[in-house]
């Protein structure tokens, strides 16, 4: 069964050295992702999902855990074993340019990948990336413009034609649709759903906006300040949510549904996010929960299955 | 009771221009709306519609962002302030009008404390002895539910999370007992759970205080939750106006219908479901644009709305739109 999986995180620990302190950025996560499938990562500032990304695509260096890709274990690999797995991998940023040369035309940028593996000749990379740039629908006669002759969307567009050069099997999304207006959202999202159904795309997609979560993956991964504290199928999990933090992340999104209701019926998190360099003792939410009692500060909750879902609370049911 | 009291804040006709290098930019083109006391007025619109120009230009700060007004003016408690004098702008600034930004971080003094920051203004500004401006300061940050107040003025802002700086923002711009208090994104930069939280504050220290609040968001889900009233924009244009549970149950606009069903994500996919897609992106406005500044996007659009532009017209006696086509006869 775990054969069939395209990505396996086992058990991953990652911390960072800040200003003296070590923050433990994630602690012993587990997920898998089939292939063709998405899976949404959410929680709030600092919770880890960006490292999550970054250390999936081994840009950092986890403390301990594994990361199977495709079967191999690639955990330790260096970087002349990683090259050929880079074109499987490719991410997608909030904003694609913060780290591209902004000298760099759109066609230069999405050819950028297949020139650093090797991939054909300059007149084979021209054609491909008019084929690219058709796909994810912009005018490939635009290829010669500079990234701030595009807007916002276009530029996501860009992004993620250079990502898709080598044809991954796993596009890690990292926020890609939050720094864009709503209606340039949809067809960002749109074009995302059409890339995964005609190409088999798996992606991991890390969002804190819960409602393009819920709308775009099938499998959930919640997070909090490090921690796995629920996962499951994505409808299970939205209909209903058993850890409380799930359910106040849930609770917290604005609705147009109950104009005027200012939030009164739902039980909302109290306070702020704890610091992570100094996480609470026990089940970490608990400093926040509504519902914590002693044995949350003495006794660190396991994740353990309950329905469709596994949750890491003493109380949920 | 809105038709017969008199408004608040009042914008009339206002139109703002940015000189830019490469010619005027027209951020807004005849912007009309009316707050009204103990009522929260949401605008809401995309980048690029003039939500955020509209509020500067509201408390008189348009020049400082390089903008110029050519047309029109804004009424506030009667007397017409912008344009206007800039110390009686200042003094208003501080007292009767309140106002609260999305980077708290940036709007807060980094070497300063807490303490230093919301009593020194009453100080300085209003002759409060030391000892009442820190126990008026104290009373403000019990209300914004800030833990141990007293401790808190000692603090520096990056000692603070973000919410706690952000409710740090709303204690010293409600320190001054505004009638109107103006929030521009207040909680964009916050995570969710925090958003919540302080939205809810807002709503309950408006409701307490009877105060106007001009509530400014890219997110129709925020304008559902807290706002009475909402004003949809879009290219610098009011497109649609009225009462929230109105403009949300029967938008009249084609914006406001395309902008609504691109917020709300259906719960479930099924293996052919597409989102609606708004096409294109909002236009730069080099020239004041003789029609409907959204026709190009539009899926209604007919050729007279290149050529005639719509006016806010009543759909019933709170509810009005600027379309065309949408509009009654």
């Amino acid at each position: 069964m775990s054969d069939a999986l395209l990505l396996q995180v086992n058990e991953l620990s990652v911390s960072y050295r800040s200003a003296g302190r070590v923050i433990r950025a994630l602690d012993g996560v587990s997920l898998g992702i089939g292939r063709g499938l998405t899976l949404g990562v959410v929680g709030e500032s600092g919770c880890g999902k960006s490292t999550l990304g970054r250390a999936v695509l081994r840009l950092l260096e986890p403390d301990s855990g594994q990361i199977l890709f495709d079967g191999e274990d690639i955990t330790r690999w260096g970087r002349a074993a990683l090259r050929p797995l880079r074109g499987r991998m490719q991410m997608v940023f909030q904003d694609p340019f913060g780290s591209l040369n902004p000298r760099r035309s759109a066609g230069e940028l999405i050819a950028e990948p297949m020139k650093i593996h090797g991939w054909g000749d300059a007149s084979a990379r021209s054609k491909r990336v008019a084929e690219l740039m058709a796909s994810v629908g912009l005018a490939a006669q635009h290829a010669n413009r500079l990234p701030h002759e595009f807007s916002g969307g276009q530029r996501q567009r860009i992004g993620i034609a250079r990502a898709l050069a080598m044809q991954p099997d796993l596009l890690v999304c990292d926020e890609p649709v939050s720094a864009l207006d709503v209606s340039v959202r949809a067809q960002i999202l749109n074009l995302l759903l059409d890339l995964r159904r005609d190409s088999g795309l798996a992606m991991l997609f890390i969002s804190h906006d819960l409602s393009v979560v819920r709308y775009l993956c099938d499998e959930v991964v919640v997070l909090y300040l490090g921690r796995v504290v629920e996962s499951g199928p994505a409808q299970a999990l939205f209909d209903s949510p058993r850890h409380p933090y799930t359910r106040a992340l849930i609770d917290s999104v604005p609705s147009t549904e109950r104009p005027g209701a200012a939030f009164g019926d739902r039980v909302l998190a109290q306070g702020d996010v704890p610091d992570p360099a100094d996480p609470p003792s026990g089940g970490a939410y608990r400093t926040r929960c509504p519902m914590a009692r002693d044995i949350c500060a003495s006794q660190r909750p396991l994740l353990r299955p309950l329905g469709e879902q596994r949750v890491a609370c003493h109380f949920a049911d | 009771m809105s038709e017969v009291a008199t408004p608040l804040l009042e914008l009339s006709e206002l139109s703002v221009v940015f000189d830019t290098a490469s010619g005027p930019v027209h951020a807004l083109d005849r912007v009309e709306l009316s707050v009204y006391a103990g009522r929260t007025m949401a605008i809401v619109g995309e980048s690029g519609s003039g939500k955020t120009v509209t509020a500067l230009t509201v408390m008189g700060l348009h020049e400082h962002a390089g903008a110029r007004l050519t047309q029109g003016r804004v009424i506030f408690q009667g007397e017409a302030v912008v344009p206007g004098d800039a110390h009686r702008l200042r003094a208003l600034r501080g007292s009767a009008m309140g106002m609260i930004f999305q980077e708290p971080m940036t709007s807060l003094n980094p070497v300063l404390t807490v303490g230093e920051q919301v009593a020194e203004p009453l100080v300085l500004h209003r002759g409060a002895t030391r000892f009442e401006a820190y126990e008026r300061a104290v009373g403000a940050l019990e209300r914004v539910q800030l833990p141990d107040p007293r401790g808190m003025l000692k603090r520096y802002p990056h000692q603070l999370s973000g919410g706690q700086r952000q409710r740090v923002m709303i204690a010293m711009a409600l320190i001054g007992g505004p009638r109107l208090l103006l929030a521009d994104e207040p909680t964009t930069a916050l995570d969710v759970t925090v958003q919540a939280q302080v939205l809810q504050l807002l709503r309950r220290l408006q409701r307490e205080d009877a105060m106007a609040m001009v509530l400014i968001t890219h997110d129709f889900g925020v304008v559902a939750e807290v706002a009475d009233e909402v004003a949809v924009m879009y290219a610098g244009r009011v497109v649609e106006v009225g009462p929230v549970a109105q403009v949300i149950a029967s938008p009249a606009h084609p914006y406001t219908q395309g902008l609504l069903k691109a917020t709300r994500l259906p719960a479930r996919r099924t293996a052919h479901t597409r989102l609606e897609e708004i096409a294109g992106t909002v236009p730069v406005l080099r020239a004041v644009d003789p029609g409907c500044t959204f026709r190009a996007r539009c899926p209604i659009a007919q050729p007279g709305c290149a050529t005639q532009r719509p006016v806010l017209a009543p759909r019933d006696a709170v509810h009005r739109v600027a379309c065309l086509l949408r509009s009654p006869e």
